[in-house]
């Protein structure tokens, strides 16, 4: 999925069931050069609210930027590799990040509540009363 | 010799590649679990594993005769809680257990971990013969 253009490396994909687009910005040996390396997160909701967690080992909270938009939660940061020593073998990721997960309009994003611990950051959301509703489908 | 590398070793990193392709072995989680670096700091070998949420209780770290192994089971105990339900589900749960060799000579005696963010950094030293040495030269 790489470009063969230095300077526009990276790029943007849907990913399947409409679950979201990922923007990764990638250089030869520095960066998330598989969407699968992207920080990886969980959504999960119980009756009250939408909560998503995010893997984002080594960074802190000033290291990372949520914003809401359109019943879409987006995090984006920089992943920085600790310098200066030197390095034999790589698996880890760095970069720059970008990911969006639509979660829908009936969330509350004033309710937003975010933490980072041990390198997840938890973001949770209270559903609106429009959103707390079971919605039966008849089926014919 | 054409190349330096020992087929087996090399045969055995291409099954851990697949492996990981197919996301899922045997030994429960991806043997891509956790991610690490390796790094050469002079007198010792530095090691970080990316591990975010867990704590170091939960992390069983071993070096034997050359071959570091980091083993542990990821919980989430939330995803247990009734009336809770995943959306999405990309951070791996399950146990792993991960080795690989050192390059270098160790002191096995002189190993440390220590835990943050969700990284945690394994410092080996290195056995005195496999320091780097500054041999002084005098000038006549």
């Amino acid at each position: 999925m790489r470009s063969l253009i230095p300077w526009i490396r990276g790029g943007r994909r849907s990913t399947p069931a409409g679950m979201g687009t990922e923007t990764w910005l990638d250089s030869p040996d520095w960066g998330w050069s598989r969407l699968e390396q992207m920080p990886t997160l969980d959504v999960s909701e119980d009756e009250k609210r939408v909560t998503v967690r995010m893997e984002v080992p080594g960074l802190s909270k000033d290291d990372l930027r949520v914003t809401w938009e359109n019943g879409s939660l987006k995090v984006s940061g920089e992943k920085r590799e600790v310098r200066g020593q030197k390095r034999r073998y790589r698996e880890c990721s760095y970069g720059y990040f970008s990911r969006s997960v639509p979660l829908g309009k009936d969330l509350d994003w004033k309710s937003a509540k975010a933490t980072c611990r041990d390198g997840v950051l938890t973001i949770s959301l209270d559903k609106t009363p429009a959103g707390r509703e079971a919605v039966s489908v008849k089926v014919d | 010799m054409l190349w330096d590398t020992d087929p087996w070793k090399e045969l055995d990193r291409m099954r851990q590649e697949i492996d990981g392709i197919l996301g899922r072995t045997h030994h429960g989680i991806s043997r891509r679990f956790p991610p690490i670096n390796i790094y050469d700091a002079g007198d010792d070998i530095v090691v970080s594993a990316e591990l975010p949420g867990m704590s170091k209780d939960q992390v069983n770290v071993t070096y034997s005769d050359g071959v570091l192994t980091l083993a542990g089971e990821r919980r989430d105990p939330e995803r247990a809680l009734e009336g809770y339900s995943m959306l999405r589900q990309e951070r791996p749960v399950g146990r792993f257990e991960k080795s690989f060799e050192i390059p270098t000579k160790i002191d096995p005696g002189k190993i440390s971990a220590r835990f943050r963010s969700g990284i945690m950094t394994i410092n080996l030293a290195k056995a005195e013969e496999a320091k780097p040495k500054t041999i002084p030269i005098t000038v006549a």
